[in-house]
């Protein structure tokens, strides 16, 4: 069953495997040293707590991460589906229009790159990846990237939404344990709490149409200005 | 019945065939105003078609100043001769709206043909009020399309959207390579001195989207749709403490010393991808945020031009009670010492 209810793509080990490699935290992307401006929220003493970091996490997936980079990997899922690689393209410019702020477009690039260097050498995703290179687009954002390789893992769009969305959590979270500083346990709980907004999340874009692609927040932008600017920084973004 | 052979959308595209034979003489319907998905449900195909109105027009640089080329504008909409404060410097062209604001079911649409070397600011009279919709939605769009060596400056005025309120802004920008833009957004948070009831953050739906394209190339997307009213935690994640907020997309550099200071506030200069530059401002102080995106704007657009010091605010021409005039408490807290 897909995030909706509706029966999704046959369950299968192999299927399952593919998509949590995808997934995997520990994919040697850079995505550790990223904390996509949350580490100004922790300076500015806004997040002191987990029921904080629950909150300003929700906003975040909420009205920034879900009508931009989410639905654009599900849209990207669901044109590799179609092998529309020109398209592809298409969309991986439109991202890099509408990231502002270069440490987020940094955020984005960098894994995006390290991830389709990756992915080409892995057997299940090696023949999309040639198709992506050969596209002549790029540099390639994470979000598309990540949407393209896991309809060649067997998710449909619902379910690329749903894993990007927690993929993007885990990467928060993570910040925020070494910035706060959290516990891992409390980490944990967060990413719990946040699971049936993720759902709901997944359920409202997958399938919203590429014209609803955007999602401005002047003070998100500001405190991501905020970051670049801190006096002493650990991470890039 | 298709919907092409229906008698209602015979004239729909009797009229886009006349806009594209001749884009200064055909009327601005409801055509013009396509609903984004968001505001479907909310569609005014049913408002009165008096509702509808704008201006199509070309603007020419001639004898050192910017006139009006060909030029149709429709109710509410109304246009005057672009003024030229100082020889050699830049015209000021104001678009009037004969109405209170923008009403439910209202679609308002600017086309500027620019041709080469204009300098111009073009602007609205005054802020943007949009009033409650309780049916359809209010609209505005804004087409330009920049020719080599020019530099035009626009910034629409303030918004305030009104409890109740939906509203759809959208903007295409298409630049001649050379060509230069400054385009500016100011929201306010509603009616936040209305004696009988204040209203901040109480709109219903607010839609917005800018696209530049530079020599058909999308250098720069921006786009927001708001669902309200907003509770505490929506404004703090897009407004923080502020109760302003301001936009900018120059097509240039910004030196740091052309930003103002702004009071209780912050300003991020940000390069993008394709070498613009995105300044976002948002403060406590409304009137400091106006002021200081205005400054920012047309100092961006002097510099853009390679004239001296800012486009009009310093000028002994233009009397300082326009919307964009610096006001005289923010010109003393923008001196006062730190």
């Amino acid at each position: 069953m897909n995030t909706n209810g509706k029966p999704g793509p046959a369950p299968s080990p192999g299927r399952l495997l593919r998509l949590v490699q995808l997934c995997d935290s520990a994919l040697p992307i850079g995505a550790y040293s990223h904390s996509w401006g949350l580490e100004a929220v922790v300076n500015r003493r806004r997040i002191r707590g987990p029921e904080d970091l629950e909150a300003w996490t929700g906003a975040w997936l909420s009205e920034s991460v879900a009508p931009a980079d989410g639905l654009i990997a599900a849209h990207s899922a669901r044109l590799a589906h179609a092998g529309d690689w020109a398209s592809l393209a298409e969309a991986n410019d439109l991202l890099t229009a509408n990231k502002v702020a270069p440490t987020l477009r940094k955020a984005s690039l960098n894994p995006g790159e390290a991830l389709l260097g990756l992915a080409s050498g892995w057997h299940w995703s090696s023949r999309a990846s040639a198709e992506i290179r050969a596209s002549g687009g790029g540099p390639w954002h994470h979000s598309v990237l990540f949407g393209a390789l896991a309809d060649s893992a067997g998710a449909d769009p619902s379910e690329a939404l749903a894993l990007f969305l927690q993929n993007a959590a885990v990467g928060l979270v993570a910040s925020a344990v070494r910035a706060v500083p959290l516990g891992h346990t409390h980490g944990q709980q967060v990413l719990a709490w946040l699971q049936p907004l993720m759902l709901d999340l997944a359920d409202r874009w997958a399938h919203a149409p590429l014209e609803c692609f955007g999602g401005l927040s002047p003070a998100y932008e500001v405190l991501s200005y905020a970051q670049s600017q801190l006096y002493t920084r650990i991470f890039q973004s | 019945m298709s919907t092409a052979s229906t008698p209602a959308s015979r004239p729909d595209l009797l009229n886009r065939a006349r806009i594209e034979a001749d884009p200064f003489g055909a009327r601005i319907t409801r055509d013009d105003f396509p609903p984004p998905p968001e505001l479907a449900g909310r569609d005014p195909s049913g408002a009165p078609d008096g509702h509808v109105g704008g201006l199509r027009a070309e603007l020419r640089w001639r004898d050192g100043q910017m006139h009006l080329g060909r030029t149709y504008f429709q109710n509410p909409v109304r246009v005057i001769r672009p003024l030229t404060v100082e020889p050699g410097g830049p015209s000021l062209l104001y678009l009037m709206n004969m109405t209170a604001g923008l009403l439910d079911g209202d679609g308002q649409l600017v086309y500027l043909d620019v041709g080469p070397g204009v300098r111009g600011f073009v602007t609205n009279q005054s802020a943007g009020r949009v009033h409650p919709c309780p049916r359809y939605h209010a609209a505005s769009r804004f087409e330009l399309k920049i020719a080599r060596d020019s530099v035009l400056c626009l910034m629409p005025g303030p918004t305030i959207p009104f409890v109740g309120s939906r509203y759809h802004q959208k903007t295409s920008i298409d630049l001649e390579p050379g060509a230069r833009v400054v385009w500016g957004d100011v929201l306010l948070p509603g009616r936040t001195r209305y004696a009988r009831a204040p209203e901040r953050f109480v709109f219903d739906r607010l839609v917005q989207e800018l696209r530049v394209r530079r020599d058909g190339r999308l250098v720069f997307h921006e786009r927001f749709a708001w669902e309200g009213p907003w509770d505490e935690a929506r404004t703090r994640w897009h407004f923080g403490d502020a109760e302003a907020a301001a936009s900018l997309f120059i097509s240039g550099p910004v030196a740091p010393e052309d930003l103002p200071p702004l009071p209780d506030g912050e300003i991020a200069v940000q390069e993008t991808a394709h070498g613009d530059t995105c300044v976002r401002l948002l403060g406590r102080d409304a009137e400091q945020v106006v002021a200081a995106s205005a400054r920012i704007a047309l100092t961006a657009s002097a510099r853009l031009a390679g004239d001296p010091g800012t486009w009009l605010l310093d000028s002994t021409g233009l009397s300082s009670d326009h919307w964009f005039s610096t006001p005289p408490a923010v010109v003393s807290a923008q001196s006062l010492p730190d």
